[in-house]
């Protein structure tokens, strides 16, 4: 059974949750038009990269892709029609943008519509649009390009954070074991060095601290993990079943 | 905001430029997203409907991590001489836990250490953070009674005790502190003793 992700270690994850997506996409059907352009623009330049990826991997160009990215936000995702089918559905953020991504390209002709009605300048930019920093997926469906990019920007996000949160409370040498113990080798496919060597190199009286150190920062990276992904699911228990989905999408393609 | 959370914040920022330290110089690959997701699911977290759990988890941190900011080294720091700063503070490499339980920790550190737990447990808290300030407080006694022979409290020596055997039954207390708990306890009992 899935364990509720609330605790106070690692950061005051009750105040993280007090926004999630869903409340971000309530906001965007004000009638303020500045506050409008604020909600679409954040909510794009959040998800933009899998969307393009799922885009791309359908086989459009970097031009059709984009201005599709565009048209789907404004369109689609922002739709009054599409926010009270989400709210029916009361599913995850990710499921639900997916499964838009997909009726909107089933009918690419309305996709190509949108694009012609609304002008791009009445759009919202994509701010930092660089496709280069997406990471490249040679093989698998849309939906595992979608997800790939979803996941590595996920993860991006929550590493830096963990970084940060160490950084704050003095455990700078507990992040060092951390990265050269956990992330490098398991992002990277970096060796493990060895415990002692670690040890000598960081000041740390013995290997058994270290490993104690480690576990430290594997919680809070489970934390702040949990953090980020409840924004986008509508309840705690769902933050588990929401992160061995992602694995088993992306271990399908573990060769890629 | 003080200027050490300044000096913190400003560390983290750079660090966010830092290659070495978060950037990946490749995109990793789907099964490698994969596994850094299962790390999370391995890792286990306090139980956060399990106090004891809570309370030993936060004190592992809190042990582990560094010593209460020095207020005078802040005050310090607030003026033009953050270069004097930088040489005062902080004090020691040593983790909170390893200089509670160091005899090389000088008795200002110690009483630091007391001060500041003090005051955290002051301070309306949830139960598990007040319950680690306490066994941080009563740590920090027992280290001034056991490497300078001094009561840094105004608590009797009975009293002393009797708060050291309570902390001494809590499952939290890790061994290395429950054995320094343990000698200062005795301590507390010979002079209970001696001044009756």
């Amino acid at each position: 059974m899935a364990k509720s992700y609330r605790t106070f270690i690692g950061g005051s994850g009750d105040d993280a949750f007090h926004t999630t997506q869903w409340q971000n996409l309530h906001a965007a059907q004000t009638l303020d038009p500045q506050r409008k352009r604020e909600v679409i623009g954040a909510i794009m330049n959040k998800y933009w990269k899998p969307v393009y990826s799922y885009l791309r991997r359908k086989g459009n160009s970097n031009e059709e892709a984009k201005d599709l990215t565009q048209g789907f936000f404004h369109e689609i995702v922002l739709g009054r029609e599409l926010i009270s089918q989400a709210d029916q559905t009361k599913g995850r953020f990710r499921t639900f943008l997916l499964t838009a991504l997909d009726r909107y390209v089933i009918s690419m002709h309305r996709a190509q519509t949108a694009r012609k009605r609304a002008p791009r300048k009445a759009m919202v930019a994509l701010d930092n649009f660089d496709p280069g920093s997406i990471a490249p997926i040679d093989s698998g469906t849309p939906v595992d390009a979608f997800t790939y990019t979803w996941a590595s920007e996920l993860l991006g996000e929550v590493i830096v954070e963990v970084h940060e949160e160490c950084l704050r409370d003095g455990l700078e040498k507990h992040w060092k074991v951390f990265h050269a113990t956990v992330v490098k080798p398991t992002m990277e496919g970096a060796d493990t060095p060895p415990l002692g060597e670690l040890c000598s190199q960081l000041d740390i009286k013995s290997e058994a601290k270290a490993s104690n150190m480690s576990i430290t920062v594997k919680r809070r990276f489970r934390t702040i993990l949990a953090r980020h992904i409840r924004q986008y699911v509508e309840s705690d228990d769902q933050v588990e079943e929401e992160i061995r989905d992602m694995m088993q999408i992306l271990s399908k393609n573990r060769a890629g | 905001m003080t200027d050490t959370s300044d000096k913190r914040n400003k560390s983290a920022r750079d660090s966010r430029t830092a290659p070495m330290d978060t950037e990946r110089s490749t995109h990793s690959k789907p099964g490698q997203l994969a596994d850094m997701l299962g790390v999370a699911l391995e890792a286990g977290e306090a139980d956060s409907s399990n106090p004891v759990e809570m309370t030993a988890e936060l004190l592992r941190t809190k042990l582990d991590g560094p010593l209460p900011p020095d207020p005078e080294a802040t005050i310090l720091s607030s003026s033009v001489l953050d270069n004097l700063y930088d040489k005062l503070a902080p004090q020691s490499q040593l983790s909170l836990g390893e200089a509670l339980t160091d005899s090389k920790t000088d008795l200002r550190t110690i009483l630091q250490i007391k001060n500041d737990a003090k005051q955290t447990a002051a301070q309306d808290c949830p139960k598990a953070q007040r319950g680690v300030s306490v066994t941080l407080y009563y740590a920090a006694i027992a280290s001034a009674l056991l490497f300078y022979d001094r009561k840094i409290t105004t608590y009797s020596y009975d009293a002393v005790a009797i708060a050291l055997a309570k902390l001494l039954d809590k499952p939290w207390i890790p061994p290395v502190l429950a054995s320094h708990l343990q000698t200062a306890r005795k301590i507390c009992l010979d002079r209970k003793d001696q001044n009756e």
